[in-house]
C-alpha cells in the first residue's frame, strides 16, 4: 500500500515540483542558448511560418510542403470566414423574424388599387376615397410629384406617369403605414389613447357584468329546483299569479265557488303559469344570491374575463377607428380583395412578419431596444472559432424574447374563410445555451487538433532551416513524404476511431463534465432561458446537508450514496461466494451428469439479465404469481398472526416493528413503502439469482485446472477431504478469481438493471422532499430519473453525481488495472 | 398442494441420489460412469444391478462399504437437496414466463401453467393485432424487432470496422502519442453513460437524428472501441510477431502484413467481438428510451419493457412471448459457448 502510496502519487508529484524548479531555473539560459545557436534567418523562417503557414517552407525553398500548409491555413481561415458573416448589417427582418417578406408586387399593388378607387375618378366604387397622402407618399418615394388637381403623378420634367409605371417598395409601404397609424392616433384621439381605454373598460365592465349576471341567475335557479318545498312553493305561487288575474277579470275572491274557478284556471293555464311562477320564485332567490355571493362571483368573473374583454374592445375601438381613415382601411381592404380573389400566398408567420414590420415603423423606440437586444456580434456574425469559443466562454447572453406588441395592429390582418390569420406572438431566437456549449466544445476540439497541426508547422519550418543551414542543402520533399507515409501509417489508421471516438465519446462527456458546473436544469431550459456558469455551487451542495438551493440534494445524496455501497458490497459478495459455494457443490466428485446440472444452474446467467429483471418485477408484483402461492397455501394467514401483515401502512409503528412490517394484505416484496429495508434486502437477495452462476462457472473452471498432483501429494501426505480443500482448493481459486470482485463491484455499483426493471427505484420517490430518489434508487438509477424524467430534468446535479461516480469507479478501477498484466503493456 | 411439491421435491433428492450411489459403485467396479448414470435412473433397479455384477477390475471391497455407509449418503443426500432445491428456484421463473406466455387472458398468470395454453400471444406480437374482450390491441413487436435487427448488424460491421485496424497498430506499432491513447481509451471507460446522455441528445436534436433508431448504431460502435481495443489488442500480442518480421523481409507493407497475416489468425478474436456487439442492442434499454419517442420506432428492450410498465396498458402474457422470442436464441448461445464468453469476460477484466 505505501509502495502504491509512493509510485503513483508522491514519486509523480516529486518529479513534478523538481520539474517546475529546473523549468523556472532554466528556462532564460535555454532562451538564450536557443538563439545563440540559431541563426537569425532561421528565427525569421520559423516567425513567418508561425504567422502565416507555410511561409517558412517557402523560405526553405519547399514548395510543395508550403503550399499544403498554406492551404491548411487557408482552409480554417476559410472555415472561420465562411461559416461567420462579417461585414454583414444586421436585419432583424431578415435575421430574426420568421416568415417571409411580402413581395414587391403586393406593395406595388396598393397604390394602384388606391389610384384606381378614388372617389374623384371613380365615383361609384365600393371603396371611395378621397385622401391623398399615400400618393404624394408614393410620389416622393419615386421622385414624382402628384398632383391633386389633374389627378397624375408627373416626374421632374413635367412629364405624365402612369400610376402603374410607378413602384412602392415594402419598406416605403411599411414607413408610410407607420407613420399614418401614429398620426391618425393624434388626430382621431383627442385625449390620446385614454379616451378609448375609458371606453373600452365601461364595455368590459358591462360585458363582465352580463356573465356576473347570469352566473347568479343560474345559482338562483338551481336554488329554487333543489329547495326541499319547491313543489310546494311553486303551487303556492301559482295560485298567487292566478288570484290576481282572476280578480282581475273581475271574480270576487271572497265568494263560495271561487276555490273551483281558481282550480279550473290553473289546469287551464298550467304551462304558462308554471312558467311565470318559476321566474318570480327565481327572481325573488336572484335578490338573495344577489346578497350573498355578489362580491365572489364579480371577482373571480372579473379575474378570469375582464382583461380579455378589455383588450378585445380596445382593439376592436381603436381599429375601428383607424379603419375609418382611406389609408388604413384601404389597406386592408386590399389585402382582403387580394387574399379572397387571388388568394395570398401568405401564412400567418408572414402576416405577422408585416404586421411587426409595420409596428416598428409606428414605435421606432421599441425597434431600437428590440434590435439592441438581439443583435448580439458574437451569436449572429461571428464564424465556427470565434463563434465557438464565445458561446463555451459565455453561453449565450439573450434569452428567447417574445415579441407581442406589434399585435396591437393586428386588425389590419384580413380575415379569411379557409385558414386561420391572427396576430399572434412572435419568438426571436435568442441564444440557445446547450447548442453553443456543444458547439464551443465542438470547436474547442477541433482547435485542438489544429493546434497540432500548427506546432508541427513551426516546428518543420525550424528544423529544415537548421538542416539547410549546417549541410548548406535542402532536403529532399520527396523522400521526406516517403517517410512521412511510412511513419503516419499509424496515425492514419488511428484517425476514423479517433474522429469518431473524439466526437461521440469524448465531446458528449466533456459536455457531460462542463454541466456540473452549469444551472442546468428545469428551472433553466433553452431556448426559453439561458444557462449560466455556476462554478463549484452543484459541488458544495452535494457537500451541504441542509441546501439552500429548493430541492435537498445533500441529504439525499448521502442517503443514497450509503445505500449504493451497502448494495454495491453485499450483491458483490453474495455472488462471489454464492458462486464459490456452488462450485464446491457442483465439482463435488458424488455429482452425476456435471454438465446437465451445470447447464441448469447456468440458465441465470445465459437470460438476458435484462429480461430476468422485468420477469421478477412481474413474479413479485403485489398481486403476482409469488404472493398468489403465499395466500393460497395460507402462508399470509400465519403471517398475519404473528402480526407480519394486516396492518395499514399507516399503522406501521416504529422501531423493531417497522422493521418487521411486510404488507398489509400480502407481502409488498418491491413496494414495501414502510420498510425500505425489507425491499432492499430482498433486492440482494433477488440478485444473488443473477448473479451467482457467473462466479459458479468461473470458479468451477478454475476447480477442474487445478493440478490433480497436489491433491495426490496432500491426501499421501494424510490431509482429510476437508483439510484439502481449505489449504487447496480454497486459496488457489480465491486468489485466481479475486481481482473480479473489483469489476463486478463497479459492475453492482451502476447496476442500473437491478434496480430500475426490478423496482424502479422504489418504493417511495419521485417527490420534491426526498429529490426524486426512491428507497432503492442507486446512484445511477437516480442519475437517469433526473436526466429522463421531462418532469424532473435535473441536468446539472446529475452531472455531478456521474463525476462523482467517474471518481469513487475510475479510483477503484485504475487501482485495479495498476494489478494486471494489461498495465506493463502499456509501457 | 404444498405436499405434492414436498412429494416431487423428495422423490427427486432420492432419485438422484439414488443415481449418484449407483453410479459410484459402478465406477468403482470398472464401468462407464455415463452409462450407470443412466441406468442409476430407474430407482431400485438400478441400485441392485450395479451392486450384484461382476467387478470388471480389482476392487476394495471396504470402498463399496464405505459409498454405502451412513455417513457417505447422508452427505450424498444433502448434496442433492441443495442441488434440486436450487434447480427449483432457477426454472420455476423461467418455466413461469414460458407458461405466462401461453396464457390467452392478459393479467396475471396465477398457475405455473396455463390451464388452456395457446400460442395467441406469439400470434398477436407477429400480426401486431389481437381482440381481446371487445378491445383490439396492437403493438409494434415487429418493428421493434426489425429495428433492433438492423441496428445491431450495423453495430457489429460498425465495430469489426473501426477497431480491428486500430487494434492491430495498437498491439504492433510504437508511436508518438500510443501510451496518451491507450490510457485514454481506458478512463472514458470509466466514465458513466448518463454523463454524456444530455450532449448525445442535444447533438442528436441538432443533426435531427432523435427517433431514428439507426442513429444509435454510432453511439454503439464509438462506446464499444475502447473495450474492443484493449481486447483485440490482447489477442494480437500473443501472435509471435516473427511472423511478422519475416513477412516483412519477405518484402511485404505494413497493410500486406495486416491482411495477409494478422486478420486470418485473429478470427476467433474478430467473431467474437462482432458477436458480443450485435447483442448490446438488443439488450441496451438506457439509449433508445432516453432517444427514440415513437412506439413504432423502438428497439426491443423499450418495447418489451412498456408491456409491463405502461400503468394503462399492461399485457403480461405478451410481455413473456416476447421475452422468449427475445431471450431463447440469446439464452442458447450463452449456454454454448459460455467457456469462451467467462474467459472473454475474464480476460477483459484482466487487461482492463
Amino acid at each position: 500500500m505505501i509502495d502504491t502510496l509512493e509510485k503513483y502519487i508522491l514519486n509523480p508529484i516529486k518529479h513534478l515540483v523538481i520539474g517546475l524548479w529546473h523549468f523556472i531555473r532554466f528556462v532564460p539560459m535555454k532562451l538564450y542558448e536557443f538563439f545563440k545557436k540559431t541563426p537569425p534567418f532561421v528565427i525569421i523562417k520559423t516567425l513567418a511560418s508561425s504567422l502565416i503557414w507555410g511561409t517558412g517552407q517557402f523560405l526553405n525553398r519547399q514548395f510543395i510542403k508550403g503550399i499544403i500548409f498554406l492551404l491548411l491555413f487557408a482552409g480554417i481561415l476559410g472555415i472561420e470566414f465562411g461559416t461567420g458573416a462579417y461585414g454583414h448589417e444586421f436585419d432583424i427582418y431578415d435575421d430574426k423574424i420568421p416568415g417571409e417578406e411580402i413581395t414587391v408586387e403586393l406593395s406595388n399593388y396598393y397604390p394602384t388599387w388606391y389610384y384606381y378607387n378614388l372617389k374623384a375618378l371613380n365615383p361609384t366604387s365600393d371603396y371611395a376615397y378621397e385622401d391623398f397622402d399615400l400618393l404624394h407618399d408614393v410620389a416622393e418615394s419615386n421622385n414624382l410629384t402628384f398632383s391633386e388637381n389633374d389627378l397624375v403623378f408627373y416626374d421632374d420634367d413635367g412629364k405624365v406617369v402612369q400610376v402603374d409605371n410607378v413602384t412602392y417598395t415594402p419598406e416605403h409601404m411599411f414607413a408610410f403605414l407607420g407613420t399614418e397609424i401614429a398620426r391618425i392616433e393624434q388626430i382621431a384621439f383627442d385625449d390620446g389613447i385614454a379616451a378609448i381605454e375609458d371606453e373600452a373598460a365601461t364595455k368590459a365592465d358591462a360585458a363582465v357584468l352580463n356573465i356576473v349576471e347570469d352566473l347568479l341567475l343560474e345559482r338562483a335557479e338551481r336554488d329554487v329546483r333543489l329547495n326541499s318545498d319547491y313543489a310546494s312553493n311553486l303551487q303556492t305561487e301559482m295560485e298567487r299569479i292566478a288570484t290576481i288575474e282572476l280578480v282581475d277579470d273581475g271574480f270576487d275572491p271572497n265568494a263560495p265557488t271561487f276555490d273551483d274557478t281558481l282550480q279550473t284556471y290553473i289546469d287551464d293555464n298550467l304551462g304558462t303559469l308554471q312558467t311565470e311562477a318559476f321566474d318570480n320564485l327565481v327572481a325573488e332567490q336572484y335578490d338573495v344570491v344577489y346578497a350573498t355571493d355578489y362580491e365572489q362571483v364579480n371577482r373571480q368573473t372579473r379575474s378570469i374575463y375582464y382583461s380579455g374583454y378589455f383588450n378585445d374592445f380596445f382593439d376592436e375601438l381603436y381599429g375601428d377607428e383607424l379603419l375609418t381613415y382611406d389609408s388604413i382601411g384601404s389597406f386592408k381592404d386590399m389585402l382582403q380583395t387580394r387574399l379572397i380573389s387571388q388568394g395570398l400566398d401568405m401564412d400567418n408567420d408572414d402576416y405577422n412578419k408585416m404586421l411587426a414590420h409595420i409596428f416598428f415603423e409606428y414605435n421606432p423606440e421599441l425597434y431600437g431596444t428590440i434590435t439592441e437586444r438581439v443583435n448580439n456580434f458574437y451569436h449572429e456574425r461571428a464564424g465556427f472559432f470565434v463563434k465557438g469559443t464565445w458561446g463555451l466562454i459565455t453561453m449565450g447572453s439573450i434569452p428567447q424574447t417574445t415579441l407581442y406588441q406589434h399585435q396591437k395592429i393586428g386588425f389590419l390582418l384580413p380575415a379569411s374563410g379557409t385558414e386561420t390569420i391572427q396576430a399572434s406572438t412572435i419568438e426571436l431566437a435568442g441564444h440557445h445555451s446547450t447548442q453553443l456549449l456543444l458547439r464551443g466544445i465542438i470547436s474547442t476540439l477541433v482547435i485542438a487538433y489544429i493546434l497540432i497541426l500548427y506546432v508541427w508547422n513551426i516546428k518543420d519550418a525550424y528544423k529544415t532551416g537548421m538542416i539547410e543551414h549546417n549541410t548548406k542543402k535542402v532536403p529532399s520533399e520527396k523522400s521526406y513524404f516517403k517517410d512521412l507515409y511510412e511513419d503516419f501509417f499509424e496515425y492514419i489508421v488511428l484517425t476514423p476511431a479517433l474522429i469518431i471516438v473524439t466526437f461521440v465519446s469524448i465531446l458528449p462527456i466533456l459536455f457531460g463534465i462542463l454541466v456540473a458546473f452549469t444551472n442546468y436544469n428545469i428551472e433553466h431550459i433553452p431556448p426559453g432561458q439561458l444557462i449560466q456558469w455556476v462554478g463549484f455551487r452543484n459541488f458544495l451542495e452535494v457537500f451541504t446537508l441542509t441546501s439552500g438551493s429548493s430541492i435537498n440534494f445533500g441529504g439525499q445524496f448521502w442517503k443514497v450514496f450509503s445505500w449504493t455501497l451497502i448494495w454495491a458490497f453485499f450483491a458483490t459478495f453474495t455472488c462471489f461466494f454464492g458462486g464459490f459455494v456452488q462450485a464446491v457443490i457442483l465439482n463435488n466428485k458424488r455429482v452425476v451428469f456435471r454438465k446437465a446440472w451445470r447447464g441448469i444452474l447456468i440458465l441465470p446467467w445465459a437470460v438476458p439479465a435484462l429480461i430476468s429483471q422485468m420477469i421478477f418485477r412481474v413474479v413479485f408484483n403485489d398481486n403476482g404469481y409469488v404472493n398468489q402461492i403465499l395466500g393460497r397455501i395460507g402462508v399470509n394467514t400465519i403471517l398475519e398472526n404473528w402480526g407480519l401483515l394486516g396492518r395499514s401502512f399507516q399503522d406501521a409503528g416504529s422501531g423493531l416493528q417497522r422493521l418487521l412490517y411486510l404488507g398489509e394484505d400480502s407481502i409488498q416484496w418491491l413496494s414495501n413503502e414502510a420498510n425500505p429495508w425489507f425491499v432492499r434486502i430482498f433486492l440482494i437477495i433477488l440478485n444473488i439469482w443473477l448473479g451467482f452462476p457467473f462466479f459458479m462457472a468461473l470458479m468451477s473452471g478454475v476447480m477442474t485446472s487445478i493440478d490433480k498432483s497436489l491433491y495426490e501429494a496432500a491426501s499421501i501426505d494424510g490431509a482429510t477431504g476437508f483439510q484439502q480443500f481449505r489449504f487447496i482448493t480454497m486459496p488457489l481459486v480465491l486468489f485466481a478469481t479475486s481481482p473480479l470482485l473489483i469489476m463486478t463491484f463497479s459492475g453492482n455499483f451502476n447496476n442500473f438493471g437491478v434496480i430500475y426493471f426490478i423496482t424502479g427505484g422504489g418504493p417511495g420517490g419521485g417527490t420534491y422532499e426526498t429529490a426524486y430518489a426512491g428507497s432503492t434508487d442507486i446512484l445511477i438509477s437516480w442519475i437517469y430519473k433526473l436526466t429522463t424524467d421531462p418532469n424532473i430534468r435535473w441536468y446539472s446535479m446529475a452531472s455531478v453525481f456521474s463525476i462523482l461516480i467517474f471518481l469513487i469507479i475510475g479510483t477503484l478501477s485504475a487501482w485495479n488495472f495498476t494489478q494486471t498484466r494489461a498495465f506493463k503493456e502499456v509501457d | 398442494m404444498v405436499v405434492r411439491a414436498l412429494l416431487i421435491y423428495l422423490s427427486l433428492v432420492l432419485l438422484f441420489t439414488h443415481q449418484s450411489l449407483t453410479a459410484g459403485i459402478a465406477a468403482r467396479k470398472g464401468y462407464n460412469k455415463t452409462k450407470a448414470g443412466f441406468i442409476g435412473l430407474i430407482p431400485i433397479f438400478g441400485l441392485i444391478y450395479y451392486l450384484k455384477v461382476e467387478a470388471i477390475r480389482q476392487i476394495n471391497p471396504t470402498a463399496i462399504k464405505k459409498l454405502l455407509g451412513i455417513k457417505n449418503i447422508i452427505g450424498t443426500l444433502a448434496i442433492f437437496a441443495e442441488l434440486v432445491l436450487l434447480a427449483f428456484i432457477v426454472l420455476v421463473p423461467i418455466v413461469y414466463t414460458i407458461g405466462t406466455s401461453l396464457s390467452p387472458t392478459s393479467g396475471i398468470l396465477n398457475t405455473i401453467w396455463p390451464t388452456e395454453p395457446s400460442l395467441i400471444n406469439y400470434k398477436f406480437l407477429l400480426t401486431g393485432s389481437r381482440e381481446l374482450g371487445g378491445r383490439e390491441l396492437t403493438t409494434d413487436f415487429v418493428n421493434w424487432y426489425w429495428n433492433t435487427l438492423q441496428v445491431a448488424f450495423l453495430t457489429m460491421i460498425g465495430a469489426v470496422l473501426f477497431v480491428t485496424g486500430t487494434a492491430y497498430v495498437f498491439a504492433r506499432y510504437k508511436f508518438k502519442g500510443k501510451k496518451a491513447g491507450l490510457l485514454t481509451i481506458l478512463v472514458l471507460q470509466m466514465f458513466p453513460t448518463f454523463l454524456s446522455l444530455i450532449a448525445i441528445f442535444t447533438l442528436f436534436q441538432t443533426f435531427g437524428l432523435t427517433n431514428e433508431p439507426k442513429a444509435l448504431v454510432i453511439i454503439y460502435v464509438a462506446g464499444g472501441i475502447p473495450f474492443n481495443i484493449w481486447l483485440i489488442k490482447g489477442y494480437l500480442m500473443n501472435i509471435p510477431k516473427e511472423l511478422d518480421e519475416s513477412a516483412k523481409i519477405d518484402g511485404a507493407n505494413k497493410i500486406q502484413i495486416f491482411f495477409k497475416i494478422i486478420l486470418p489468425l485473429s478470427v476467433p478474436i474478430i467473431s467474437f467481438v462482432a458477436v458480443t456487439q450485435f447483442m448490446a442492442p438488443w439488450m441496451d434499454y438506457i439509449l433508445p428510451s432516453f432517444l427514440i419517442i415513437d412506439s413504432e420506432k423502438w428497439t426491443l428492450a423499450v418495447g418489451i419493457f412498456d408491456f409491463i410498465n405502461d400503468p394503462g396498458d399492461t399485457n403480461y402474457p405478451a410481455f413473456a412471448a416476447a421475452a422468449m422470442i427475445v431471450a431463447v436464441p440469446i439464452t442458447i448461445l450463452y449456454v454454448a459457448f459460455q467457456r469462451y464468453l467467462i474467459e472473454g469476460i475474464t480476460a477483459g477484466a484482466n487487461k482492463g
